[in-house]
C-alpha cells in the first residue's frame, strides 16, 4: 500500500486532524509540540543506528516514527518511515541509506507544516 | 474506569492519554512493556490495557501471554494497538490472549466504541463471577447460621491438620452440643430454636480468634477447630468457650432462654499418628461423655492409644 512519492505530497489537513481530537486545539498544540522534539531524536537514532549498523535499533526507530507521523496523517513521512522500516527488517543497508535520506527530507518539510498548525489558521 | 496505556512512541501516548482523560478514563501511561506488566499485575491494576505492539522490553504480545498466565483474575480486557495489518499478525495478536485489536492510526470513535464494548464484557465477568462466588458460599456455609457446614469445617480440619504436621505444631478440635436442645424446639417450636442456634454460632464466633473455624457440623452440634495451638490448653480452651456459650440467657421472642453447651476436645499433638476422621470419632467420644457427666462441661479425650485401625477396635 505504498504510494508513490509524487501522489503523497499532500498538505496537511488541520480540520480532519483536530476532528480526531475532538476539536481540542490544547492537545493538537502539545501533540506537535512532542513531535517537534521527538523527531530530531528519532533521526539522530536513525543516523547513529545507521552508522554503527544496527539495523534492530533503525527498524525500531523508523517504526516510532511511522506510528508517530500517523497520528497527523503525514503520509509522505509515513511511507518514507514505512519504507525505512522494511528495509532495516531486510537487513538490505544500501536500501536503508537511501530511504533514510527519503525520510529526512520529508521530515524537513513535516517540521514547518506541523508547527503552523498550532495557530489556528486566519479567515 | 481505569485505564492502562502503553506506548514507547511519546506523541501516541500522549494523543491517548489525552482522549482518553477527555471521556472521563482515568489513564495511567507507561512507555515499554515490562512496565505495562508491572501495571497490570498490581493487586488494584487497571480493568483495561491498550497495548502497542511493537515496544522495547517485552512486546504487546508478551505482555499478553503473560497476563493471561498468571492473572487469570480479575480478568484483564486487552485491546492490542498495531501497524501491523497483515492477517497472520492478527490472528498471532488475538491467540496470545488479546481481546480485540486496533490499527494505527486508529480512528477515535472506533476507540471508543470498543472501549464500551470492552466494559461491557468486563461487567459481565464480574457478574459471572459474584454468582460464582455467592454459589460457593452457599455451598460451604450453613444458610441458618452462616456457619462453615459440616464438609466445609470437615475439609478445612484435614487442611489444618496437615498443615499443622508439616509445620509440627498442634490444632485442637472440639465438638459442643447444645443441651436439651431438643426441648426447646418441642416446647416453643423451631423458629424459636433458630434464633438460639443463630444467637449461639456468634457466641462461639465471639469466643475464638479470627483465624479459627467454627462449622455447624449437625443439627445442634458444632466443629471448631482452633489453628496452631498450645495442646496443654486444649481443655481451658474449651472451658472459655463453654462459658462464652453459657453467659447470658438467650433473648428470643418468647423470652430469654438458657442456654449450656456441652463439649468433646483433643488436641491433635495427642493424636499425631490419627487421621481428622479418627479425631472425630474420639472427640465425639469425649462428648458423649461430656454429655453423660452431667453436660454443661468439657471432656478431654483419652485415652491416647494407638489407632490404625479404628474401625475394628470400635466394635
Amino acid at each position: 500500500m505504498v504510494t508513490s512519492p509524487s501522489h503523497d505530497q499532500q498538505r496537511l489537513d488541520r480540520d480532519s486532524i483536530l476532528e480526531r481530537l475532538e476539536g481540542n486545539q490544547d492537545l493538537l498544540a502539545e501533540l506537535v509540540e512532542l513531535f517537534l522534539s521527538e523527531a530530531p531524536e528519532l533521526i539522530e537514532t536513525m543516523q547513529k543506528a545507521m552508522q554503527s549498523g544496527d539495523m534492530l535499533a533503525l527498524e525500531h526507530s523508523a517504526h516510532s516514527m511511522k506510528g508517530a507521523a500517523g497520528n497527523f496523517s503525514a503520509s509522505s513521512t509515513v511511507s518514507a518511515a514505512s519504507q525505512l522500516e522494511k528495509d532495516a527488517k531486510n537487513r538490505d543497508l544500501a536500501a536503508a541509506k537511501e530511504s533514510l535520506v527519503a525520510l529526512e527530507l520529508a521530515i524537513e518539510r513535516l517540521m514547518p507544516e506541523l508547527a503552523g498548525l498550532r495557530q489556528e489558521p486566519a479567515k | 474506569m481505569r485505564i492502562l496505556i502503553a506506548d514507547d512512541e511519546r506523541v501516541s501516548r500522549r494523543m491517548l492519554h489525552g482522549l482518553l482523560t477527555m471521556w472521563g478514563y482515568e489513564v495511567i501511561s507507561v512507555e515499554d512493556g515490562n512496565k505495562a506488566l508491572e501495571e497490570l499485575k498490581k493487586p488494584d491494576a487497571p480493568r483495561v490495557g491498550l497495548l502497542d505492539w511493537v515496544m522495547p522490553g517485552q512486546n504487546g504480545v508478551e505482555v499478553c501471554r503473560a497476563i493471561r498466565r498468571d492473572r487469570p483474575e480479575p480478568y484483564t480486557y486487552i485491546i492490542l494497538l498495531t501497524t501491523k495489518d497483515a492477517k497472520e499478525n492478527v490472528v498471532e495478536g488475538l491467540e496470545s490472549g488479546a481481546d480485540d485489536y486496533l490499527i494505527k492510526p486508529w480512528d477515535p470513535y472506533e476507540l471508543k466504541a470498543r472501549l464500551r464494548a470492552g466494559q461491557r464484557i468486563l461487567q459481565l465477568e464480574d457478574r459471572l463471577v459474584e454468582a460464582r462466588e455467592t454459589m460457593r458460599f452457599k455451598a460451604t456455609h450453613d444458610h441458618l447460621t452462616g456457619l462453615a457446614n459440616r464438609g466445609f469445617i470437615v475439609d478445612s480440619l484435614e487442611r489444618e491438620l496437615a498443615r499443622t504436621r508439616r509445620e509440627n505444631g498442634s490444632t485442637i478440635v472440639m465438638l459442643g452440643d447444645l443441651d436439651h436442645f431438643k426441648s426447646v424446639n418441642d416446647t416453643y417450636g423451631h423458629p424459636v430454636g433458630d434464633e438460639v442456634l443463630r444467637e449461639v454460632a456468634r457466641r462461639l464466633l465471639g469466643a475464638v480468634r479470627s483465624y479459627d473455624l467454627v462449622g455447624r457440623y449437625g443439627g445442634e452440634e458444632f466443629l471448631i477447630v482452633l489453628n496452631n495451638c498450645d495442646a496443654s490448653q486444649a481443655l481451658a480452651r474449651a472451658e472459655e468457650v463453654r462459658k462464652g456459650v453459657a453467659r447470658d440467657p438467650v433473648h428470643t421472642a418468647i423470652g430469654p432462654l438458657p442456654v449450656t453447651m456441652s463439649i468433646g476436645v483433643l488436641s491433635s499433638r495427642d493424636w499425631s499418628q490419627c487421621n481428622a476422621e479418627e479425631m472425630l470419632r474420639r472427640v465425639d467420644a469425649a462428648l458423649y461423655q461430656a454429655k453423660a457427666s452431667g453436660r454443661n462441661c468439657c471432656q478431654l479425650a483419652g485415652p491416647n492409644l494407638p489407632c490404625e485401625v479404628p474401625s475394628i477396635q470400635e466394635k
